[in-house]
């Protein structure tokens, strides 16, 4: 049997938590090709919108199609609020489940984009919220994905959607550092062109 | 749990994870997500 790559287990994720009724948000590694650079992983994190009572015919779906998970664990991931991992039977990859609880999650659910594939469609966090999350995590990675999005799809931001949910999630400080960042190394390139040049 | 507790404990998971994949499958899975980062891309720009 064919491994399963990155592509069908997104796609076959997306389409069996819709089969159960909820909704699925890709985020990090995942929504990242569509905003920013891509980069390596061996997880999808998804954010999951999903009735309590549809865990048990969720994970019959799942395990018809080689992903494990038990209704217990998906149980524990709600009430705990944590993460839960769908291992892939079928391939190397792995998704990283989170429900949708706090209003910040459940907006980011509210306002994925559609992203269509031959393969199937799934859905990614905004560009908003892909800045705003990746800054309240705030790992040297994350700041670098940050630094990704906004060379690639800074004209798409939003500015008045972004405000809010950066100072929702405290980091509106931090955005506008790595801002006034970015515009001092594009003014410093510019000038050590313009040396050059002379 | 809170969030930070959270997000250690699934580091831990995914190093965990991938601690068992071999040098072969780790090319497959370079391959795999360059592939879906093009066709990502190919969907966004139409």
């Amino acid at each position: 049997m064919t491994k399963r790559d990155l592509t069908r287990l997104v796609v076959d994720f997306s389409s069996s938590v819709e089969q159960a009724g909820g909704r699925c948000v890709f985020m990090g590694a995942v929504a990242l090709p569509v905003w920013g650079r891509p980069r390596a992983t061996a997880d999808a994190d998804a954010l999951l919108l999903l009735s309590e009572t549809k865990f048990e015919a969720f994970a019959e779906i799942l395990a018809g199609i080689g992903l494990l998970t038990t209704p217990a664990d998906l149980r524990d991931a709600y009430e705990e609020r944590s993460h839960v991992t769908f291992v892939d039977q079928r391939g190397p990859f792995h998704v990283d489940g989170k429900f949708a609880r706090s209003p910040a999650e459940l907006s980011e659910v509210e306002s994925a984009k559609r992203i269509e594939l031959p393969e199937g469609t799934f859905y990614v966090t905004a560009v908003e919220e892909t800045i705003a999350f990746k800054l309240s995590y705030g790992s040297a990675q994350d700041l670098e994905d940050v630094r990704g999005i906004l060379a690639i799809s800074g004209d798409q931001i939003d500015p008045a959607r972004l405000g809010p949910i950066l100072a929702d999630l405290g980091v509106t400080q931090v955005y506008r550092q790595l801002q006034e960042e970015i515009a001092r190394r594009g003014a410093e390139k510019v000038q050590k062109q313009r040396k050059g040049g002379e | 749990m809170d969030e930070t507790e959270a997000r250690r404990q699934k580091r831990l998971n995914d190093t965990r994870l991938d601690a068992a994949k071999s040098v072969e499958e780790r090319f497959w899975m370079m391959n795999s997500l360059s592939l879906f980062a093009v066709s990502v891309r190919e969907a966004v720009r139409q």
